[in-house]
């Protein structure tokens, strides 16, 4: 049975050499694919130190001095910083508001970056820590509930910053030599001007730009007295997100020569910027769904035209007894066959490429070794049910045959 | 005039394993307008030798002429054009072309044909058919055909092009004898009214002692 | 033609699954080369107001760091650096000076609505090196633009959201709390245009800088003459670079050239950045990919698809052969019914991938990464549907080549006498 099998198959090797082939590329689409979805998944899944439930967020401006509808100040103690104070309390009278923050580069999934240098002497020796650097106020560490690593409260963070203390975070160990750990607590200087010290505070987890970046980098929250904030932040009530924009009234947003505008959820930022990432998975999507349609119609058209070709053989099987299952069984058998050699050429190459390439180099991150192997089995597993699938068809066509009428017409 | 001319023909398969020969030594003439029946128990190579005159294979040994040209040296194309000006073939089982009408089956050589508008094309199609008096199938595709009519619009299209030989290769193979009568019946009005010679391989001999010579084969040599 | 058509119904009927493997195969195939050819050529091909993208050039950023030391400041142009690097070069028709992007700002018309409008600002030239079409009024000048008018041009839809169904010329409105005059209306633009689009067109404010270093706000559009090479303008702009370089060297500052100015290539490829060389190859290698796996897959169907059908078919070529077919035909007469069939599900797949562009969000992006759906009119050019008929005829050839010269090498009298 098995070498007849095989015998069939090399009558029609022409065909099955170019389904092999096919096999082989989808095989390597597929694999890229799934490693990037599986990689991607992975670091979502990583540890973040703000909570963003029930955030909404804006922009602050202030009129230009050269507008016409700018409104003089009467004295010299009111200036745009009492505006911006009399907006917030407005704001935070607002009965669905819980806190309000501001800040400059505070709120992720923005790709800014603004680099920042540490350095301090640690030990014998001088380190460094490059970090994307946040300035919030106080009430921005309360309002988005950041934590820091060992347990410190939002509470806590936000007294240090108000101590002028500096906050970093932890980052991608596989970029460093030190622990960051050993940070905590020390001074430290920012860029080349040792003049300007500050004490580091705590450890948070990393703040990453957007969901599905690594943190390659680490992230310095500070506070700035004299920067005037760009942004704000709002946390309102749990749920109470619909409610709070409908009470929302045009005088709220402004005071003086200062508004607050763009009000909305934090959900539609992230929406946009995942968009490039979203674009990619769904473009990934459709190329790993093309290539399974794909194998799935040439499985189905080669395999319905090996049957129509074999319908005598199929008829003459049927007289000699063969059930319905053996009739599919061999069909599937000489697809899985195909499977088979395809496997040994994706697991082979799959072998040299694993151990070689440098997956964190080129991606940014470091995936485990399993996961692409894991790949590798799904990749295997998603190509058997296309193949079995396009036999299906074929393969109830020909248990249909009534062997008397086939072989009549012979 | 010899039209076909045959010297020394050989023909000899190979395969790995064994060496067969089909025809040895075989020398034959046709003259113009002659009928030439071909007989011989299976597999003496009386199909080969017609392949070979329809230059459609080519000999191992020998030297094939057609009318007066020397077809051994001609390359592929110039094979191709010289069956297409001077050949015509009809088949046991007729190999009409199922996807296309009657019409379009007997245009077959003609599309072939440089130079020739559809019109013309069409006017001889037509022409051909009404002398067979197959008109009135001219929009039917093959299968709605009886067998004799298949071999009608199969002889249609072997002379559609008006060539100087017909090979008929068992013409009257697939039909019943009425049928087979009248496909006989045509092919001797082909001969004697429009001057087509004919080699036809037949296994019939009464179909045979119509013709004007019966060439007996035997394990690839001429025998009588 | 139509007895090649007969055969491909005639196929359908007898052979359904096979022929619809093929046309399902290649529709699908051309729908998402289509898809990918159309995203990458609405950021290339010209269509109004950018009318003459492949004699563009944009120049856009400008970057210098210390000769010793680590700074390295890059950003967007001041209008007199602007100016510096790209007036009056040779080979150049016109030379334009504008914002880089579009900014967001509040309006509020005679309606009393108050939205946002996208605003760009532009010298005069702008108007003639892009193709706006002016539907009332006029644009405004040079004069205007030097004496700081605060006059604007807005686009058709915009004037309506601002002053409802009045005529807009002569109008004033506040465009970020500052009241303009309105001087003309022009048509609707897409923002697929990324260079020329924008809601309001105000005139250029000469004196906008960052610091010190000539970094600003501005870019500058070149439209360059007709057959003039784009290295040759490149050539020029370097020894301008040299000349800033040879003024700020004594400053202890050095220019960095990064290949400037650019062409619409490297705009749609998204390069973004103003202190990196711009890379089009791995973009176009990953394009070139994509096509490839589009093609090559469905290709090893479709082949072995139509080796399926021809072997059907083997007799018939037998006796085609015999009445006087040369190989060549055969081939070609496959080759052109492939065809047939290939143009049929390429004809599926472009309609799916044009009603695709229309329904469905964020497909589209601009070179901002901004997601939009292009005006049909735009899609539906000859460039595009030429693509089309290409991809069909390449996708034919691959896959019909092998089996078409098989069946033409077929030995006439094995042939005939085949099942």
């Amino acid at each position: 049975m098995k070498r007849k099998l095989i015998q069939q198959m090399r009558s029609e090797w022409r065909s099955n050499l170019w389904m092999t082939v096919e096999l082989v590329i989808v095989g390597f689409v597929l694999w890229g694919v799934f490693t990037v979805f599986a990689g991607i998944e992975y670091l979502h899944k990583e540890p973040v130190s703000v909570d963003f439930t029930d955030i909404y967020y804006g922009n602050i401006g202030s009129i230009p001095k050269d507008a016409n509808n700018r409104k003089a100040y009467e004295d010299s103690l009111h200036n745009e910083w009492t505006d911006l104070e009399n907006l917030l309390s407005n704001l935070k009278s607002n009965p669905y508001v819980e806190n309000i923050g501001t800040g400059n580069n505070a709120i992720p999934y923005n790709f800014n970056y603004s680099g920042v240098q540490l350095n301090a002497r640690i030990g014998d020796s001088i380190q460094h820590y490059m970090g994307n650097r946040r300035v919030m106020d106080p009430d921005m560490v309360r309002t988005l509930r950041m934590k820091g690593i060992n347990g410190e409260s939002s509470e806590q963070l936000a007294q240090m910053l108000e101590e002028g203390k500096t906050l970093i975070s932890t980052y991608d160990r596989s970029y460093y030599d030190n622990d960051p750990k050993q940070w905590v607590g020390h001074e430290a200087w920012v860029g080349a001007d040792s003049a300007m010290i500050v004490e580091i505070g705590a450890m948070i987890e990393g703040i990453r730009r957007s969901d599905y970046e690594p943190v390659f980098n680490g992230v310095l929250v500070c506070y700035y007295k004299n920067w005037f904030p760009y942004e704000i932040a709002i946390r309102v009530k749990p749920g109470k997100g619909e409610e709070f924009m409908a009470s929302l009234k045009g005088d709220d947003l402004e005071f003086g020569n200062v508004y607050a505008s763009n009000i909305r959820s934090i959900e539609k930022r992230k929406d946009e910027a995942h968009l490039d990432i979203h674009n990619l998975l769904r473009n990934l999507t459709a190329c790993a769904a093309f290539v399974m349609i794909a194998v799935f119609l040439g499985f189905l058209g080669s395999f319905w035209y090996r049957t129509q070709q074999r319908v005598p053989e199929i008829a003459l099987r049927k007289v000699n007894g063969a059930t319905n299952t053996d009739l599919f069984r061999r069909l599937v058998s000489e697809g899985l066959v195909l499977l088979g050699v395809a496997s040994v050429i994706i697991l082979g190459t799959a072998a040299v490429l694993i151990p070689q390439v440098d997956i964190a180099g080129s991606i940014g991150f470091e995936v485990p070794k399993i996961l692409l192997w894991g790949m590798v089995a799904v990749t295997l597993g998603v190509l058997a049910l296309m193949i079995v699938g396009g036999i299906w068809l074929p393969a109830r066509k020909a248990m249909k045959i009534n062997p008397a009428e086939a072989l009549k017409d012979q | 005039m010899s039209l076909i001319e045959l010297s020394g023909i050989d023909k000899v398969y190979r395969t790995k394993e064994i060496e067969t020969t089909a025809l040895e030594n075989v020398n034959l003439t046709v003259d113009k307008g002659e009928f030439v029946s071909i007989m011989g128990p299976s597999g003496c190579g009386k199909s080969t030798l017609l392949n070979i005159i329809g230059l459609l294979d080519k000999p191992t040994a020998g030297t094939v002429r057609l009318l007066d040209t020397d077809c051994s040296t001609l390359g592929d194309n110039a094979m191709s054009h010289f069956r297409n000006a001077n050949l015509g073939f009809v088949f046991q089982s007729f190999h009409l072309i199922p996807s296309l009408d009657v019409a379009s089956n007997v245009e077959l050589p003609l599309a072939y044909r440089s130079g020739m508008s559809a019109s013309e094309r069409h006017r001889r199609v037509d022409e051909v058919l009404a002398r067979l008096g197959i008109s009135h199938r001219k929009k039917h595709l093959p299968t709605q055909l009886s067998g004799g009519q298949c071999q009608r619009v199969a002889i249609a299209r072997a002379i559609v092009g008006r060539p100087s030989i017909v090979l008929a290769d068992e013409p009257t193979g697939n039909l019943d004898s009425k049928m087979g009568a009248e496909v006989m019946d045509l092919l001797h009005s082909l001969n004697t009214d429009d001057g087509i010679t004919i080699v036809m391989v037949t296994h019939n001999e009464a179909q045979a002692m119509q013709t004007d010579r019966i060439v007996r084969f035997f394990d690839g040599r001429v025998i009588s | 033609m139509k007895n090649k058509l007969k055969q491909i119904i005639y196929d359908m009927r007898t052979q359904p699954v096979i022929a619809w493997v093929t046309v399902i195969g290649t529709a699908l195939s051309i729908f998402l080369i289509m898809t990918v050819v159309m995203m990458q050529q609405v950021n290339v091909m010209s269509f109004a107001p950018e009318s003459h993208r492949d004699r563009m050039l944009y120049g856009m950023f400008f970057n210098r760091e210390m000769i010793e030391g680590e700074n390295s400041s890059s950003a967007s142009l001041s209008y007199d650096m602007a100016k510096r690097l790209y007036a009056e070069l040779k080979g150049v028709e016109k030379t334009a000076y504008q914002t880089l992007g579009i900014e967001k700002v509040d309006a509020k018309g005679t309606t009393g609505e108050k939205f946002t409008v996208d605003t760009r600002q532009t010298d005069d030239n702008f108007w003639e090196v892009y193709d706006h079409k002016l539907l009332e009024g006029r644009y405004y000048t040079a004069d205007e633009m030097m004496s700081e008018r605060k006059v604007c041009v807005v686009s058709e839809s915009t004037a309506r959201r601002l002053f409802g169904g009045e005529s807009a010329v002569g109008q004033y409105f506040e465009l970020d709390h500052k009241d303009y005059e309105v001087v003309g209306v022009v048509a609707n633009s897409s923002i697929f245009a990324s260079m020329a689009y924008a809601q309001v067109f105000v005139p250029l404010d000469t004196d906008a800088s960052w610091g010190e270093g000539g970094f600003g706000p501005f870019m500058a559009s070149l439209l360059v003459e007709k057959g003039v090479d784009f290295e040759d303008v490149r050539n020029q702009v370097k020894a301008r670079y040299a000349e800033v370089d040879a003024e700020i060297k004594p400053e202890g500052f050095r220019t960095v050239y990064h290949g400037a100015p650019f062409d619409q290539e490297i705009i749609a490829s998204g390069h973004r950045g103003s202190n990196t060389t711009p890379d089009t190859s791995s973009d176009r290698y990953m394009r070139y990919a994509i096509y490839a796996i589009l093609l090559i897959v469905p290709a090893i169907n479709l082949s072995s698809m139509l080796h399926s059908r021809l072997r059907r078919r083997v007799s018939e070529i037998g006796v085609r052969r015999a009445f006087g077919c040369t190989k060549m035909r055969i081939v070609a007469d496959i080759i052109a019914e492939n065809l047939i069939v290939t143009i049929i599900g390429g004809i599926i797949g472009f309609v799916l991938g044009i009603i695709f562009a229309q329904c469905y969000d964020g497909l589209y992006t601009d070179p901002t990464g901004t997601a939009a759906r292009p005006a049909l009119s735009i899609l539906l050019n000859w460039t595009i549907l030429g693509i089309a008929f290409g991809t069909c005829f390449f996708l034919n050839i691959i896959s019909a080549a092998v089996p078409a010269w098989q069946a033409s090498r077929l030995n006439p009298v094995e042939a005939i006498n085949a099942k």
